[in-house]
């Protein structure tokens, strides 16, 4: 076990990019877990008297408009960012693997319409497809975890179908299905774990632009409601004092670009793995 | 029907769909096996020869119900005929070890349950049947050579007591020596098991060394079938002399 560590460790040294993303990573999740017990300020208590204050040993990333403390607010918004795009993964990702394999694995009719029906959710781009999801079941962080999980099905079945599609012809699936494997244990004990390397990769990336599209749609305020911070909540309300407090707006924006490029780095380092 | 018969096909004729078919046209479907008869003894060797795209591969497919879209009778005695595939390095799941390959066949067996002790006995035993130390069963197939590889793949055909082994060029993805290595293991289990091999090869030499029967394809046909030393010799078809001119057997 040890052993197996140790190789590991040595395996991520020697890349680059794991190198880089397992530290940001790293770093990220330190800061959300760290969130979880303690931060220096309550991340919603106002003080008049601290309005847009730059950064300083009293306030790391300085205050907002509010006189808020701009790091707990990072600190409890990149959880809130974190949950919501994991959420939006593990949705997407599941649903998608599912209907990715069973179209892939049968073909036929069903797959030719399944198909078709997710070439009409690529046609509208994923944010829009969430936003309208959203504007029927209403705001609020649940709702908008669902309408972009299922805005995020369609990738996730795309590539899992092709993967599934090119290894349904080989002899080893044909060699499974002489000794009488069933369908079910063909799909999920035979063809995926062949596929793992593809998915795994897809859901780092995938996890990228759920960061990203959570920070969009919080920004155009369909996220996480007042006084609740998220990452794209707090951008869209630094927006307007850009220029004469520029922390406010520069810590969240650096916060997720740095989740973001660390995912990003991870996934890289897992496609070159091998 | 006669009991000795392990395998008996009557105007067999085999299809596949036709992918190439424009919107409108009307053949839906392409004949590979033209009214294909035979019959198999208990305990042979039958090899099927012939040239590339005359049927061998369909023959075989269907034989192990793979392809289920033929006319004409099939008849077999045992159920459960085994094949092994041409390209060792295709046909073994890349993600699983050996082990869990070999086992694969006992844990999806529908006719007994095996409990875990019975299944690793049997692993071990095929292992041995296969010459292949029991380490092998702990890597990956990625980590084996093409021989090796192969040797796998018959033992996992051989795991559930086949009366029947369809191999299928098993030996044409390998180099030579490799090749007479495989074809020894195949002639010793055929003694040792008592099992009765279809055996399809596009090499006459191969085909010579192991077979009791020959059955000489074209075009989806059978040309010549007969006890191999005969056909060998006396040649009754001209596209049989051809073949064997070629394979520089008769000069």
């Amino acid at each position: 076990m040890r052993n197996k560590c140790a190789e590991v460790i040595k395996k991520i040294k020697k890349d680059p990019y794991m190198c880089a993303g397992v530290i940001i990573t790293v770093i990220i999740l330190l800061m959300i877990v760290v969130g979880l017990f303690w931060m220096p300020y309550e991340p919603t208590k106002m003080s008049a008297s601290e309005k847009l204050k730059g950064i300083s040993f009293k306030h790391i990333m300085g205050t907002d408009n509010m006189g808020r403390d701009v790091f707990s607010r990072v600190m409890y918004g990149s959880r809130v960012t974190f949950l919501i795009a994991l959420g939006t993964v593990f949705i997407g990702a599941f649903m998608g693997t599912l209907i990715g394999a069973l179209t892939g694995y049968y073909g036929g009719l069903f797959d030719e319409i399944t198909m078709r029906v997710i070439d009409a959710m690529f046609a509208f781009p994923s944010i829009l497809l969430a936003l309208v999801i959203v504007s029927v079941f209403g705001t609020g962080w649940i709702q908008l975890l669902f309408s972009l999980g299922i805005a995020f099905i369609p990738s996730f079945a795309r590539i899992v179908r092709g993967e599934v599609l090119r290894c349904r012809n080989t002899d080893y699936v044909e060699s499974a299905k002489l000794q009488g494997v069933s369908d079910v244990r063909m799909i999920f004990v035979h063809i995926l774990p062949n596929i793992k390397g593809v998915l795994a990769s897809s859901i780092l990336i995938g996890f990228n632009n759920a960061v990203l599209a959570e920070a969009g749609l919080s920004y155009l305020g369909v996220g996480s409601q007042p006084p609740y911070a998220s990452l794209g909540k707090m951008l869209s309300d630094a927006q307007q004092y850009m220029f004469t407090t520029p922390s406010y707006c520069l810590c969240p924006g650096l916060v997720i670009v740095l989740m973001v490029l660390g995912f990003s780095f991870l996934g890289e380092g897992i496609r070159r793995w091998e | 029907m006669s009991d000795d018969k392990v395998l008996r096909a009557k105007d067999l004729n085999v299809f596949y769909k036709n992918r190439k078919r424009k919107l409108f046209s009307k053949n839906k479907k392409i004949q590979i096996l033209h009214d294909v008869t035979f019959d198999m003894e208990e305990g042979e060797v039958l090899a099927i020869a012939g040239e590339s795209g005359c049927g061998k591969s369909t023959l075989a497919r269907t034989i192990v119900g793979i392809n289920k879209d033929y006319t004409g009778e099939l008849a077999q005695k045992y159920d459960g005929p085994q094949m092994v595939f041409q390209d060792p390095y295709s046909s073994l799941n890349p993600s699983k070890k050996v082990g869990w390959l070999m086992e694969e066949p006992l844990k999806v067996d529908k006719k007994r349950k095996w409990s875990k002790e019975e299944r690793l006995e049997r692993v071990k035993e095929v292992m041995k049947d296969v010459e292949l130390p029991l380490e092998m069963l702990d890597r990956y197939p990625s980590q084996l050579s093409g021989g090796q590889r192969q040797r796998v793949c018959i033992g996992i055909a051989l795991m559930r007591y086949p009366k029947l082994l369809i191999a299928d060029e098993p030996v044409s993805a390998l180099d030579v020596t490799i090749q007479s290595q495989i074809m020894e293991l195949l002639r010793s289990l055929h003694k040792k098991l008592g099992i009765s091999i279809i055996f399809i090869s596009h090499d006459l030499r191969v085909v010579y060394q192991i077979s009791d029967h020959v059955m000489i394809m074209k075009d989806g046909r059978i040309v010549e079938h007969g006890k191999t030393d005969e056909v060998y010799r006396h040649p009754q078809a001209e596209y049989t002399e051809r073949l064997l001119k070629a394979a520089g057997i008769r000069k």
